[in-house]
């Protein structure tokens, strides 16, 4: 749950970890990923699609963990922490039925020259099968 | 990589760094967007939900998770034919649908995005109108054999501007495999 108040960017610290977040991912989860990004792209939705270009099953896009690792962020950050940068790499697939883990840790820490507070962070996501299922690395401006 | 491919270089060779006219999002920046997106991934940031707690917060006024841009910039799953034709006349028109087009002739017909960065420059959110995108090829790769078959990266590169004040929001890169699915190993 988000709190007001995150963590104070002064008391951060390079290699501090966050505290993972985890994500059961089911046939209901793809079908929301669906609603929320707009993106009915088939292989997201069909599994008969899915698997016959090369998938295991439906998988999550990229916009879903684009949103959930800027929940992750935030919900580290305090809700008006605001996501600079995001990257996100996409290793392995997230299909229904895995248990998705999301590790953080901070990587860095800088002042802009606008005077923000910010601090890089890499995430990654295990899907059960593969711990760098999805690599991310972000900026998050502190407030 | 084998004969099959000769020649394809220089056909996607003319599309690259070809800015297409921008483009509009096929909707207005809307709350009911935002919250859809905020619920798929269980998001309960009040600055997304709450008009009273982010009118006090520091952005002013609600406004959207920056990293559901590309959500809020996905074109309409359907249209009528009235609106449809323009929509489809600017697409066929954009220098990356004339690559795709080009390489579905080699059988490369699945996308899936490997890689995407953003930068957010200023919040942004409902009351912000439509999102305009100027996008472009950066580079197309060699073919290569991937796991899911074979195929080529496409770079292409956005900025993301706000019909309200024509504010220059975000940029992003974006990496996609481009690849012929039917070849699946699987």
């Amino acid at each position: 749950m988000i709190s007001p108040a995150g963590v104070r960017w002064d008391e951060v610290t390079v290699g501090d970890e966050l505290p993972p977040l985890v994500f059961e991912v089911t046939r209901s989860t793809l079908a929301r990923d669906v609603v929320g990004t707009r993106d009915l792209y088939p292989i997201h939705h069909d599994p008969v699609f899915a698997q016959a270009n090369g998938a295991r099953d439906i998988f999550l896009n990229t916009m879903w963990y684009q949103g959930l690792i800027g929940r992750y962020a935030n919900e580290w950050g305090g809700y008006e922490s605001f996501v600079r940068r995001l990257r996100v790499r996409m290793n392995a697939h997230g299909c229904p039925g895995d248990t998705l883990t999301v590790h953080g840790t901070v990587a860095g820490k800088s002042r802009d020259e606008a005077g923000r507070t910010l601090v890089e962070l890499d995430v990654r996501i295990a899907n059960g099968d593969q711990a760098d299922a999805v690599v991310s690395s972000l900026t998050l401006e502190l407030y | 990589m084998d004969e099959k491919y000769a020649g394809l270089d220089e056909k996607l060779r003319p599309f690259i760094g070809d800015k297409a006219a921008r483009i509009w999002s096929a909707w207005p920046l809307e709350a009911s967007a935002v919250r859809a997106y905020c619920s798929a991934v269980e998001d309960a940031n009040p600055v997304y939900w709450d008009e009273q707690v982010a009118a006090r917060s520091r952005f002013g006024r609600l406004i959207a998770p920056p990293h559901a841009l590309m959500s809020l910039n996905i074109d309409a799953w359907w249209l009528p034919p009235y609106l449809r034709d323009e929509v489809d006349r600017q697409q066929a028109a954009n220098p990356e649908m004339r690559a795709r087009a080009v390489l579905a002739e080699y059988g490369m017909r699945t996308v899936t995005v490997v890689d995407r960065e953003e930068e957010y420059l200023e919040p942004f959110g409902p009351g912000d109108g439509r999102m305009g995108r100027d996008r472009w090829i950066a580079s197309i790769s060699p073919v290569k054999r991937t796991k899911v078959g074979t195929g080529v990266f496409m770079t292409y590169e956005i900025e993301y501007y706000t019909e309200r004040e024509e504010r220059l929001v975000a940029r992003a890169r974006n990496v996609t495999l481009i690849y012929d699915g039917s070849a699946s190993p699987r």
